[in-house]
């Protein structure tokens, strides 16, 4: 073939440049030690990254959301854990103020103490977290969940829910949101007012913490001259028991949420090696091939930089 | 006698024209679109001297060049080809690192959006809290409204290009026929033409292949008439056409902005449009083609996953009550709604492309207050009442949270009325154990298939309602819903459960996908949505990194493409400086050769006229 004396310029050019480019993106792949840099490198896998991305930023997020859910029904179940201990010293009273040697002074000792351990009960139920928004409260934080008056005609003890029903939920998986207060209504019911006659009568389903109490009460200010104070004790000992299950049912059911929140935490912290392993295998760089490659890519260019130089120094005009 | 000198004359002329042409070759070596020439010679016509024919030294007859049109035609249309390749991998390349660097692409500042929204479900009455979503929606729009701003520049870089690309084409074209007037003029007829003029000529024409691929026809008479987008004249003999870039109509009637080509007639006021799709080269049909197809596509997709996200947002965010339980009386994102709609009325993509572009400037949050955002559902569920009316009341089931869900455009999306009366029945034993009562219209309550816990039904006029409960009785139960509407008693700050139906839009489909076709970005309208923002942007990413690589790859093969044919031309037509300076030395002996005639003639002469 002709040559002619542009031909090994150009050729050189050509080559100088291919090879520099090729060069080039070696070098930018070993800095940033990424294979991905731009979507054009490998476009599926460039698509693929920014769904993982953004379940690694989901996982990251539930995790989240898992921990502050755990830390509140943590603090809900401290809160339960002391009212548990606060029922059981009512229900002590309770058995003693079925002793029918006790004198009225005796029996107004125990009412005394008891309407104490009520309104320590009762503050329990109203207790706020650390941004003063009320636990028991349902999805109301304008107002104590729980009013309680304390007056001479009856109901001498009247306690009422003001909050509602509604629970704060937090999303722990993209398909589980998971409750973490309790509305009070459920744990502790919504009035003491009784379901039977006044002053006393029976107790109804959901609500005998509080209608238990109210029995109690009237029972004590009645005092045994009542044909139905032992009935009375009998039935308030029954409904705070029942209470007592009903608080210590709200407790079991956050510890399997405190389980689940555990398990989710865990699970969240192997999905995002998970995650990040996925990551790296799309978009890492395969560190000794691309030095093995730099290296003949240096090697080319150099020995196309010796033979351009040598080429072009050949000349007939150097003879004449 | 004279025969000798006039013999010695021709071959010294011969040679000395050969070094002429030879220097002029060396001298032209670098020269671009220089033919090497050659000078073409014979022995003259012998004359008849009684003994026989008697040579009469050299006669020259032509400077020619070694040409091949073939290969020059081949060349041009490389050039063509590379130079538009060239033009959209550079438009390209800009787009690929915009789209997916992730310190400068969205998906790290959607992520961050929702992760606030969900760090506020954690605590809905924190001020902060709200704020930062505030704050993260604001960033949001942000990167969108910075994106369209390189968009912008990318596309207002290709505009420009094209026009000053349309400037370049004229002013070759005048040169064109100006030289084909030249050439005509000097043209000596039996191949002696003005071959450096030729050789220009030829150079303006590939010239002009750089900026639009051409087809070139040589007349009879060796001028050259040039033909742009398959039978436009732009050059007919000493002619040359004025070719215009318009914007807007009548071309692209939907977009002011748009660029497309046109001819002027001459001597009228005149202009045809040039069909873009028919150019087929050259860097003003790559800046068209980056400019109609991709960059429209790419600000077509940005603006629907803005219009799309702001009014699922705001759908949602219509549905839900603010931090003082009223219902939600500002939009969280300015409504970009209007912007959907044109585009879907558009007929033209650029119409289209416009119409997203436009709302993509538009993006912006509009909520400002912290206390406006409807974190709360706008609906609430009273307490569980026996419907036997011996039971005591305030017992169990109850409805731990109820919410509404949007309808994405283009269903309406109406909120609960006051009346008639809504209420959830509890059926125990029925799966599930509810079912919707609405005016005494009983609605069938399903199982959600995607949330676990969830329940939830539709009523005829198009709400949407979802809710979770807790507990069991063992008689029927009845529970009042009815719309917040901020009355006192109502209050429920702690209630997210509007803010955890937003956050789940990070994962509901919301987007529809972009049609694969080159006459319309937009899908169907009413087309089902199968995508999440966040997998449509993988998608925009993958079309972006698709077509550069695809660009990139064909603009390497073409480059090398053109380096073949330029080789090949070079190998036929270029100076090669050793064959020039053996030729140097051939020519310079054979003139020394026709000198010693001529020295030998006189001699001889000189003997002659010694004889005395």
């Amino acid at each position: 073939m002709r040559v002619s004396s542009n031909t090994q310029y150009i050729m050189g050019t050509y080559n100088l440049q291919s090879k520099g480019s090729q060069l080039n993106r070696l070098n930018e792949q070993l800095s940033t030690l990424k294979r991905i840099n731009r979507a054009s490198d490998d476009p599926v896998a460039a698509a693929s990254l920014v769904d993982i991305n953004q379940s690694k930023s989901m996982n990251t997020q539930q995790s989240s959301n898992a921990k502050a859910a755990a830390s509140q029904l943590a603090i809900t179940d401290t809160i339960l854990g002391n009212v548990s201990n606060t029922i059981i010293s009512i229900k002590t009273l309770a058995v003693q103020a079925g002793n029918t040697v006790l004198t009225n002074e005796d029996r107004q000792a125990i009412q005394n103490e008891m309407r104490e351990k009520v309104k320590e009960l009762v503050s329990l139920a109203n207790t706020t977290d650390g941004a003063s928004n009320y636990i028991f409260g349902g999805t109301d934080k304008s107002k104590p969940p729980f009013t309680m008056t304390i007056q001479a005609t009856v109901p001498q003890l009247d306690i009422n829910y003001q909050g509602n029903d509604q629970r704060q939920y937090m999303a722990i998986s993209s398909s589980r949101e998971i409750a973490v207060t309790e509305p009070g209504s459920v744990v502790f019911g919504r009035t003491s007012t009784p379901a039977g006659p006044a002053p006393a009568g029976p107790t109804a389903a959901g609500n005998e913490l509080w209608q238990s109490l109210s029995v109690f009460d009237e029972a004590l200010s009645a005092g045994s001259v009542d044909p139905n104070y032992a009935t009375n004790i009998a039935t308030a000992i029954q409904g705070l028991d029942d209470g007592l299950s009903q608080v210590l049912a709200s407790r079991a059911s956050l510890g399997s949420r405190m389980q689940e929140t555990d398990s989710l935490i865990e699970m969240g912290d192997a999905l995002s090696v998970q995650y990040a392993s996925q990551i790296s295998n799309l978009e890492d760089l395969d560190l000794a091939k691309a030095v093995s490659d730099f290296e003949m890519a240096r090697t080319a260019l150099e020995v196309t930089q010796k033979t351009f130089s040598q080429v072009k120094s050949l000349s007939l005009f150097n003879y004449l | 006698m004279s025969g000798i000198f006039s013999i010695g004359i021709s071959g010294l002329n011969a040679a000395r024209a050969a070094l002429d042409v030879t220097s002029h070759n060396i001298s032209n070596v670098n020269t671009d679109g220089y033919n090497r020439q050659r000078l073409s010679q014979s022995a003259a016509t012998p004359q008849f001297v009684g003994y026989g024919y008697a040579g009469r030294g050299v006669d020259l007859y032509a400077v020619s060049r070694l040409y091949d049109g073939f290969m020059d035609e081949q060349l041009q249309n490389v050039t063509a080809s590379s130079s538009g390749f060239q033009t959209q991998a550079t438009a390209l390349s800009d787009i690929d690192n915009l789209i997916t660097d992730g310190n400068a692409g969205l998906s790290n500042l959607m992520q961050g959006f929702y992760a606030s929204l969900q760090t506020l479900s954690q605590q809905p009455t924190s001020i902060a809290a709200r704020q930062s979503v505030i704050s993260q929606a604001e960033s949001l729009s942000g990167r969108f409204q910075s994106m369209n701003t390189r968009m912008e520049e990318v596309r207002n870089g290709l505009i420009n290009q094209i026009n000053t690309s349309v400037e370049g084409v004229n002013s070759y074209a005048r040169q064109i026929a100006a030289l084909n007037e030249q050439i005509i003029s000097l043209n000596q007829g039996e191949g002696r033409v003005p071959n450096d003029l030729l050789d220009q000529r030829d150079t303006l024409v590939r010239d002009l292949n750089k900026l639009i691929k051409t087809d070139v026809v040589e007349q009879s008479d060796g001028m050259y008439s040039v033909y742009i987008g398959q039978g436009h004249p732009l050059v007919i003999g000493e002619t040359s056409y004025e070719m215009t870039m318009m914007r807007g109509a009548p071309a692209q009637p939907e977009d002011p902005e748009a660029p497309s080509l046109g001819i002027k007639l001459p001597g009228t006021n005149n202009t045809v449009v040039l069909n873009s799709q028919l150019i087929a080269g050259g860097s003003i049909a790559g800046a068209m083609t980056t400019l109609n197809y991709d960059v429209a596509r790419v600000q077509a997709d940005l603006g629907r996953m803005a219009v799309e996200f702001s009014d699922a947002m705001n759908r949602q965010q219509a549905l839900g009550v603010d931090l003082s339980g009223l219902p939600a009386s500002t939009p969280m994102f300015a409504d970009l709604t209007a912007f959907r709609t044109t585009a879907e009325n558009a007929t033209t993509p650029a119409g289209e492309a416009k119409a997203m572009r436009d709302a993509l400037r538009r993006f912006a949050v509009a909520v400002q207050e912290p206390s406006q955002l409807a974190v709360a559902s706008g609906l609430q569920a009273g307490a569980t009442t026996p419907v036997d009316p011996t039971e005591v009341p305030g017992g169990k089931p109850s409805i731990s949270a109820i919410w509404q869900v949007s309808n994405l455009s283009p269903a309406a999306n109406p909120t609960l009325p006051a009346a008639p009366a809504l209420a959830l029945n509890y059926i125990p034993g029925n799966t599930p154990p509810f079912e919707a009562d609405f005016g005494g219209t009983i609605v069938p309550v399903t199982q959600s298939a995607t949330q676990a816990g969830v329940y939830e039904f539709t009523l005829a006029s198009g709400q949407h309602i979802a809710f979770k409960f807790e507990g069991q009785a063992a008689t029927n139960q009845t529970i009042p819903v009815t719309p917040r509407t901020g009355a006192a008693g109502e209050s429920a700050q702690l209630d997210n459960a509007n803010l955890l139906e937003m956050a789940r839009l990070q994962t509901r489909p919301l987007m529809a996908a972009t049609p694969n076709s080159t006459s319309t970005f937009l899908p169907a309208v009413g087309a089902a949505r199968t995508g999440s923002l966040q997998s449509f942007y993988g998608q925009t990413v993958s079309y972006v990194g698709s077509r550069t690589n695809v660009v990139q790859v064909s603009l390497t093969a073409q480059e090398a493409a053109l380096q073949e044919v330029k080789l090949k031309r070079e190998s036929f037509s270029g100076v090669n400086l050793d064959e020039e300076a053996a030729n140097l030395i051939r020519y310079q002996q054979a003139y020394q050769a026709s000198s010693k005639v001529i020295q030998v003639a006189q001699e001889i002469f000189q003997s002659l006229l010694d004889l005395r």
